[in-house]
């Protein structure tokens, strides 16, 4: 009878032990669910505001002749007269944006050397970043030429 | 009946351990990154529109732009732009395939059809009609065995015009992007 009474009690004792473990490994489990949707949706917030920025962009009368045709004599007065942070102060902080042309050579372009040149960028940082590439036109204003370029918008993953 | 007893709470434990696990790898599953469907409409346009805009270097105006010489390839197909070229539709799928292959989304990704249909009225040579096809055409939606019925495929459109004696003509040009 003592051992019948002393094996009930080892079966409830390991019952209740279990149960804890459950009920810890719930709180655990729930914990880190909530801080892997807080990273997610960070990222998703980055990635959406560079797709917002890239469309906005492509429209953008400081630097397009039309809708996805940028103008190299307004992206060359940019690079060059208007800096960085005044570019933020319209289009946000944290950001980038480079244009090329298709060409294998890599000319960023300056007052000097337009418009043998094609190569533009703006705010361009060495940190990671949710990057957009976009097939684009870029009208050469000294040739009256279309050429076929892409640009690349990015978002900053910390703030700069 | 003691020994059944605790057996079947262990067993029910156990249950509930697994359980949670299938809980937590449904959620991981449901809570991927929203798929870019977005970002790839708006590339696959843009492809499309930049490649039609874009000069080719000729400066005859059959020739000038990617979307004169597809009109010139359907028009005038034997027409040469320059003597030392190939003629107008040799030409077109050699310039398109080219611009194509230099976009690393395409290269390395995505499988893309290049399409330019007549609309209203049928371009022949002696060799046949006209239509051009540039890349994979398993994508062309219009097949029965088309690639786009059993995956994702990403469309953009556009027109090219012109008027010859009057009458207006239409080309229809497609491009169709799918992951490899």
């Amino acid at each position: 009878m003592r051992f019948k009474s002393q094996s009930n009690l080892m079966e409830y004792l390991l019952l209740i032990f279990f149960v804890v473990f459950i009920i810890v490994a719930l709180i655990l489990f729930i914990t880190w669910w909530q801080v892997t949707q807080l990273g997610m949706k960070k990222s998703q917030e980055i990635e959406d505001r560079a797709l917002s920025l890239t469309k906005e962009i492509l429209i953008n009368g400081f630097f397009v002749k039309e809708e996805s045709v940028f103008d190299d004599g307004k992206l060359t007065a940019a690079n060059t007269t208007i800096k960085c942070e005044e570019l933020k102060h319209i289009l946000g902080e944290g950001w980038f944006m480079k244009i090329k042309t298709l060409d294998e050579s890599v000319i960023p372009c300056n007052e000097d050397n337009y418009p043998d040149c094609n190569y533009w960028e703006f705010c361009v940082q060495d940190n990671p970043a949710s990057i957009y590439a976009i097939p684009v036109n870029i009208y050469r204003r000294v040739q009256d030429r279309y050429d076929l370029g892409v640009l690349y918008v990015g978002v900053y993953y910390e703030k700069t | 009946m003691k020994r059944h007893k605790a057996q079947t709470s262990a067993i029910l434990i156990i249950l509930v351990i697994v359980i949670f696990i299938g809980v937590a790898v449904t959620l991981l599953q449901l809570a991927k990154t929203v798929s870019k469907e977005e970002y790839i409409n708006l590339y696959t346009g843009n492809l499309l529109r930049s490649v039609l805009k874009t000069d080719t270097g000729h400066t005859q105006p059959e020739c000038r732009k990617v979307s004169d010489l597809l009109a010139c390839a359907f028009f005038t197909p034997t027409y040469r732009c320059s003597p030392e070229e190939p003629p107008c539709l040799e030409l077109a799928n050699e310039t398109i395939t080219n611009y194509m292959s230099k976009f690393d989304m395409i290269r390395k990704n995505f499988n893309y059809l290049f399409k330019v249909e007549s609309e209203g009225f049928i371009a022949a040579t002696d060799s046949g009609i006209i239509d051009i096809k540039i890349g994979d055409e398993r994508l062309d939606i219009r097949r029965g065995d088309s690639l786009c019925r059993k995956q994702r495929c990403w469309t953009a459109n556009d027109v090219i015009q012109r008027t010859d004696n009057g009458e207006q003509y239409i080309l229809k040009v497609q491009l169709i992007i799918s992951k490899r």
